[in-house]
């Protein structure tokens, strides 16, 4: 028991003097013994908050980059979506007993053969349409080299033409009903349906 | 009786020649040939006789003078008289020519109804008289079940257009059309006066254009119910269909007179042409072939000329082929926009449809060498999809004059444009006359 303590103290003692040569400079307060040891723990402390801090901080701009990432990935998506929507909402219009592509359409279909290109395994449906006058029969054929047009335009554009199909359904299925050179204008197009590939 | 009975069973319909009268016919004055239609013949037809007093009779009586007016009536070449008419005597000896002149008839009906209880037959006596010339026209005994006088009634309303007008009428002709009833275009049959409407496709897709086979046992078709325009070649006598496909594009069949085999437009290599097919899909020849569309082929009633509609010209105008030289000459050369001819079974007439900015779209009359040109509708909706009655003297077309797309029937000069069919929902279109 008294041989234990005597150790301590000595080991104690060695402690204080290590310490007070170590810490020359700095004023101690040798009545306190406990005090340097608070002392030390919370230059730790600071220590490890600061490191606590920076990896905080660290995983903050981590969590951020990955947030933006995200965030650019769907945006991306976004972009991707509003590319495939816009690719088969937007129709290609045409004038009345005409299948001709108009300057319009023409730059509509450079933004189509452009998408095509880029989406290589997408294979699309052109659809042809027609106003209600005229008859179902011409009509039908009207539909079809309305699709054909188009078709020839996209691939000197160089899309692939194996990647592209047409169907005619002439005036069988109006965009919008009623008459009119308002309407019958919105029904005279062409569709772009997407068959496979997304 | 079990004889008896089977024969009551199976329709029998039996006519003969009621002898003793003259049956040469000599031509009538009164009949023009150029235009019946505009001075209609007044003809009487009173109400039938009851050889013996029945109950079954009285209804017949009645009602089969009615049906037989309403028949004659239905061709516009007569001036039918009301059904409350009445007529004692039959037979043209005892007839008093004198007093139906003098009410201004120029023809006169008279019928002698016999029904036998026991067997259910009923028979039936009737003669056309020229009361100018107090002399028999046509007299016809027919007997078979009750039942079946609107058949025999038919019979004899087309013996007395053979007679009259050299034709056997259009009586036992049917229509074949298009009605999206159902919100789908399907195809329908009915007969000749709209009556006795028939479902003939059921499949939900886009199924337009028929057009009957030259024995009126096929309907072609173009149908979507493959998901793309094809040839749907449907017997309908119960033997095999066909279906014919080709590229994206098959449309517009249309059968060669008196032949197994239809033209039909294929876009083969991205442009409509028209070629000539066996219902197999056998494609024996090309019938035209250009830049543009080609479409719409209409034979000839010989079969030698198909007129079509193309588009070579930069407008839909008319086109007729002669398969004897292989030449090809335009037909219409007003307006802008003339498509859906339809050859008259007399190969005098062809009709189609035209469009202008003056009178919207009608329907025309022309002949096949380009003279005559004649719009025989006007101011009243838009007027398309012309087809010949088998004898030549009504047009079965659509028009938008009443609500919607309704089937309308006209004489080949336009007179008594009338509805056809007026007790079915939706639109009603491509109407098609049987042969």
């Amino acid at each position: 028991m008294n041989k234990y303590f005597s150790r301590l103290t000595v080991f104690i003692l060695i402690c204080f003097f290590g310490l007070g040569l170590g810490c020359a400079s700095k004023q101690v307060d040798i009545d306190e013994g406990m005090s340097q040891e608070q002392q030390i723990s919370e230059e730790d402390k600071q220590k490890a908050e600061e490191e606590k801090k920076a990896k905080e901080e660290r995983l903050k701009a981590e969590e951020l980059k990955r947030q933006q990432k995200l965030e650019q990935q769907k945006k991306e998506e976004k972009q991707k979506k509003e590319a495939l929507r816009k690719f088969s909402d937007v129709n290609v219009y045409f004038g009345f007993d005409s299948s001709e592509i108009t300057s319009k359409a023409r730059a509509i279909l450079e933004e189509k053969a452009a998408w095509l290109l880029e989406n290589k395994d997408v294979k699309i449906i052109l659809e042809g349409h027609c106003d209600e006058r005229g008859t179902t029969q011409y009509n039908l054929a009207l539909g079809e080299r309305r699709a054909e047009s188009v078709k020839t335009y996209l691939v000197a554009l160089g899309v692939d033409g194996s990647r592209i199909s047409t169907i005619s359904y002439g005036e069988e299925r109006p965009a919008v009903q009623g008459s009119g050179e308002d309407v019958w204008s919105k029904n005279r197009r062409a569709e772009f349906v997407i068959e496979s590939g997304i | 009786m079990n004889i008896r009975r089977l024969i009551c069973f199976v329709f029998l319909l039996v006519s003969l020649p009621l002898s003793g009268f003259s049956d040469e016919y000599r031509s009538l004055k009164f009949i023009d040939i150029n235009n019946p239609f505009t001075n209609k013949i007044p003809i009487a037809v009173p109400e039938f006789v009851a050889l013996e007093e029945n109950e079954k009779i009285n209804e017949i009586l009645d009602k089969g003078s009615n049906y037989l007016g309403y028949l004659l009536n239905f061709t516009s070449y007569f001036r039918v008289s009301d059904s409350s008419v009445k007529i004692k005597e039959i037979v043209g000896t005892k007839i008093d020519f004198s007093g139906w002149k003098n009410k201004g008839y120029e023809l006169l009906v008279s019928s002698g109804v016999f029904y036998d209880k026991n067997t259910g037959f009923l028979e039936m006596e009737i003669r056309l008289f020229d009361v100018f010339k107090q002399e028999l026209l046509v007299g016809k005994r027919y007997t078979g079940k009750a039942d079946d006088y609107k058949k025999m009634l038919k019979r004899f309303a087309s013996e007395v257009m053979e007679k009259l007008f050299k034709n056997t009428g259009l009586f036992e002709s049917q229509i074949a059309f298009v009605s999206n009833k159902t919100g789908n275009k399907e195809l329908y049959i009915c007969d000749f006066d709209g009556t006795n409407i028939k479902e003939i496709t059921n499949n939900k897709s886009i199924n337009i254009s028929p057009s009957w086979s030259y024995d009126n046992s096929y309907l072609a078709y173009t149908s979507y119910k493959r998901d793309i325009p094809e040839i749907f070649i449907k017997s309908l006598k119960g033997k095999k269909n066909y279906i014919v496909s080709k590229g994206r594009l098959s449309i517009t069949p249309s059968w060669i007179p008196g032949k197994f085999s239809l033209a039909a437009v294929f876009s083969i290599d991205g442009d409509p042409d028209i070629y000539i097919i066996s219902p197999s899909g056998e494609i024996l020849s090309t019938a035209v072939k250009g830049y543009g569309i080609d479409v719409s082929p209409a034979f000839s009633p010989d079969g030698n000329k198909m007129a079509f509609v193309s588009g070579r010209g930069g407008s839909p105008q008319i086109y007729i082929k002669s398969f004897l030289d292989n030449s090809v000459k335009r037909l219409t050369f007003e307006g802008n926009y003339n498509t859906s001819p339809s050859w008259s079974p007399t190969g005098e007439y062809l009709a189609f449809v035209g469009m202008t900015k003056e009178d919207g779209i009608n329907i025309y009359t022309i002949r096949p060498d380009g003279s005559g040109l004649k719009m025989i509708t006007s101011h009243s909706g838009d007027n398309e999809d012309p087809s010949w009655s088998p004898d030549g003297s009504l047009i079965v077309f659509s028009s938008s004059r009443n609500k919607g797309k309704k089937l309308f029937v006209m004489t080949r000069s336009g007179e008594d444009q009338r509805q056809l069919i007026s007790n079915m929902a939706g639109n009603q279109s491509e109407p098609a006359w049987s042969h």
